[in-house]
């Protein structure tokens, strides 16, 4: 069903019409059989009167009376001779003599007699009527009570579709309401004379908001705290593991895997942080305007050891591009790309991003000469904790398979366009990310 | 005349509407546009003005029975397209399939240039007497509405079932509907003389009139006759029948059963 209001117009549309007509043809049925009465009735007093007129008359007045097309009469004598007759009569008896109503042919058209014996003068009239005219005047009587019915219809139909507009305005009312709802608005609805059907329906609605409230508050209750819980545990595994090593001095294999897995640990406590902090309810609040290039400098200011220490080249070029955005989770995006380019970029490997202005909003592009990724693997790498691992490489990455997933998150939240491709070095990954200039509200 | 207007076009209504709301049903059950279904409607209704404009023409072909002849190959059409239709969507070709689109629009256009060309040969019939006129227009609309109105009805009873049940019931109407147009083909070629007429094998129309509106419903649905001759009847079950045999045989050929 595409549309309530159209749906219960049809049906109700339907239903007055079937009813309606069916109703009229019955209607019309017995209002033909009473006009058919009343033209019978008509004959007999036509008949009588035609009588009681021509009584006194002898057959010397006999003569072709006028009359009008659809009308004739006749008087015979006893003898069965004709006294007089209409002009449309014929010289014929058109029935035979015994009182009562017939249908005959004749001048090529169907006729209705009344045959009366007069007991007075003893003579036969017989009168007729066209039965094509009988039926067209029973028909214009009758028509006359339909065609109202028609526009009837049309006039219930116009006040039907308002009248549905009318009822399910309520429901418009909470549809709207709805629609208009910020992401992290889950406080209850209030609708002012919500009809009964509805009230449980806004209840339901309004327990739904409140349990997501409730538990949203607990999703990020849980994950702030066992984050930042985790962090201090960890920090202090990471000093006492460096103590131990000084302390013994212990370079070993073992204590290597020790330190990688504590490092990654930390890693992914950080990572499920920043997942916290970029949910939709703190980008929605916190949307400011910010220029993408003096932010990329700025993170490539920050981490420029991470480069320097593989010897990477990395390039800005681009020139101020403003969009209003989430600063920290724009932040946030920026650190992830830079960091995978950097990780799958050779040692003296080329980073380069672009930041310009387009006519919809900004475009960032950030290439790098890894290995790069084959396109059916594109889809897979924004998946919450997947890795993607080159085959023909013996690299074995830190990571925890969160940072992309961010990326996309972010994207989502930004209601922008991410595309990936082959880079325009040798090899490698080319990311571009379409921001619209404003943060749809 | 309003009486015999109404009559008149709620049968050819009726008969149109009939295959319009099942396969209107049927792509709403399947979640898809209908909008190919209106385009199948409106080239129908112009393929019946062209019909009505060359009927005259038509009915000289053959030494006068070219118009029963055009209308037994129209039905014949339509069923070969309705049991088509049942052999792609017993084989598990549905919607969006090309094919079974195809196989609908035509049956459409078959059923609605025929039923609309006899309307407007009807009405254009009285286009000089203005004195009949109201009445034949009267009558038109009522039959009009009455039948569009049951379409209506018959669309929404098949859609509120559920889907699985609404494809069984529309394959079912689907089936009455087809040998209902291989029973009026008969009839057709019995007017053409093409098929000798025999006695009657009963006489129903104590029990239901031709002329009532159950009576034009039945005719809509299943050719109801009151008075059938051994042809009609044979013709009838055999095409019932055939739809069947198509429907098994598809299924068998496809390996499992389509709809559970």
């Amino acid at each position: 069903m595409k549309s309530i209001r159209l749906y219960l117009l049809m049906i109700l549309v339907a239903t007055l019409i079937l009813v309606m007509f069916v109703s009229l043809l019955k209607g019309y049925q017995s209002s033909i059989e009473t006009a058919q009465g009343l033209f019978d009735e008509r004959l007999v007093n036509t008949a009588e009167l035609i009588a009681s007129a021509h009584v006194a008359q002898t057959t010397s007045d006999s003569a072709q009376r006028p009359t009008s097309d659809y009308l004739f009469f006749q008087i015979w004598d006893a003898n069965g001779q004709l006294l007089t007759r209409s002009d449309t009569a014929p010289h014929i008896a058109l029935s035979r003599f015994e009182k009562g109503f017939y249908d005959v042919n004749f001048n090529g058209f169907r006729w209705h007699n009344y045959v009366y014996p007069d007991p007075l003068s003893e003579r036969w009239i017989i009168v007729g009527e066209r039965s094509d005219v009988r039926s067209s005047m029973a028909e214009d009587i009758v028509l006359a009570t339909i065609l109202p019915a028609f526009f009837g219809i049309v006039i219930a139909a116009i006040f039907i579709w308002w009248l549905i507009g009318t009822g399910l305005k309520p429901l418009k009312n909470l549809s709207r309401q709805l629609a208009s709802k910020q992401a992290d608005d889950l406080r209850p609805i209030e609708l002012a004379d919500l009809p009964k059907e509805m009230n449980q329906l806004v209840k339901i609605i309004n327990q739904l908001f409140w349990r997501l409230d409730q538990s949203f508050q607990r999703e990020q209750r849980f994950a702030a705290d066992a984050a930042h819980e985790l962090r201090t545990p960890i920090s202090a595994l990471q000093i006492h593991l460096h103590n131990l090593r000084k302390t013994y001095g212990d370079n070993s294999e073992d204590w290597q895997v020790m330190q990688a897995a504590v490092n990654r640990m930390s890693h992914l406590v950080n990572q499920i942080l920043m997942l916290y902090r970029t949910a939709p309810e703190q980008i929605a609040k916190k949307a400011e305007s910010i220029d993408l290039y003096k932010l990329a400098s700025d993170v490539i200011a920050r981490d420029y050891q991470q480069f320097e220490k593989r010897q990477q080249h990395i390039e800005l070029i681009g020139k101020s591009s403003t969009i209003y955005g989430h600063f920290f989770a724009l932040e946030t995006l920026l650190q992830n790309l830079l960091s995978n380019a950097s990780k799958y970029a050779p040692t003296k490997g080329h980073i380069v991003i672009h930041v310009h202005p387009t006519e919809k909003g900004v475009r960032l592009t950030v290439e790098d000469d890894g290995p790069g990724i084959p396109p059916d693997q594109y889809e897979r790498i924004f998946d919450r904790f997947y890795r993607y691992q080159n085959e023909n490489s013996d690299l074995q990455l830190p990571g925890c398979g969160l940072g992309l997933a961010i990326v996309q998150h972010i994207i989502e939240m930004h209601h922008a366009e991410i595309k990936l491709s082959n880079s325009t070095f040798a090899s490698g990954l080319k990311v571009v990310i379409d921001f619209p200039a404003a943060l749809r509200k | 005349m309003l009486l015999n207007s109404v009559i008149l076009v709620l049968r050819e209504v009726l008969e149109a509407a009939m295959v319009v709301s099942l396969f209107m049903a049927f792509t709403t059950v399947s979640q898809q546009s209908r909008y190919f279904l209106l385009k199948a409607i409106f080239l129908g209704l112009v393929a019946g003005g062209f019909y009505a404009y060359f009927l005259p023409e038509i009915s000289n072909w053959l030494e006068g029975i070219g118009q029963e002849i055009t209308n037994t190959m129209i039905h014949l059409g339509i069923f070969l397209l309705l049991t088509g239709f049942l052999w792609l969507i017993s084989s598990n070709i549905v919607l969006p399939n090309r094919l079974v689109k195809a196989v609908m629009m035509g049956a459409i256009i078959l059923a609605i240039s025929r039923e609309s060309a006899e309307i407007m040969l009807y009405i254009s019939g009285f286009r000089s007497d203005h004195f009949l006129m109201q009445s034949v227009l009267s009558g038109s609309l009522i039959g009009l509405g009455i039948g569009v109105s049951c379409g209506i009805f018959l669309y929404h009873l098949m859609i509120a079932l559920k889907p699985a049940a609404a494809t069984k019931f529309i394959c079912v109407l689907v089936v009455i509907v087809g040998g209902s147009m291989m029973s009026q083909a008969t009839q057709f070629l019995i007017q053409a003389d093409w098929l000798t007429s025999t006695e009657p094998v009963w006489d129903s129309s104590h029990i239901i009139s031709e002329h009532s509106l159950p009576g034009q419903l039945l005719y809509a649905l299943m050719a109801y006759e009151a008075t059938p001759t051994w042809s009609q009847i044979v013709v009838y079950l055999t095409s019932l029948a055939l739809m069947i045999l198509v429907i098994i045989s598809a299924r068998f050929l496809q390996g499992q059963p389509k709809y559970d």
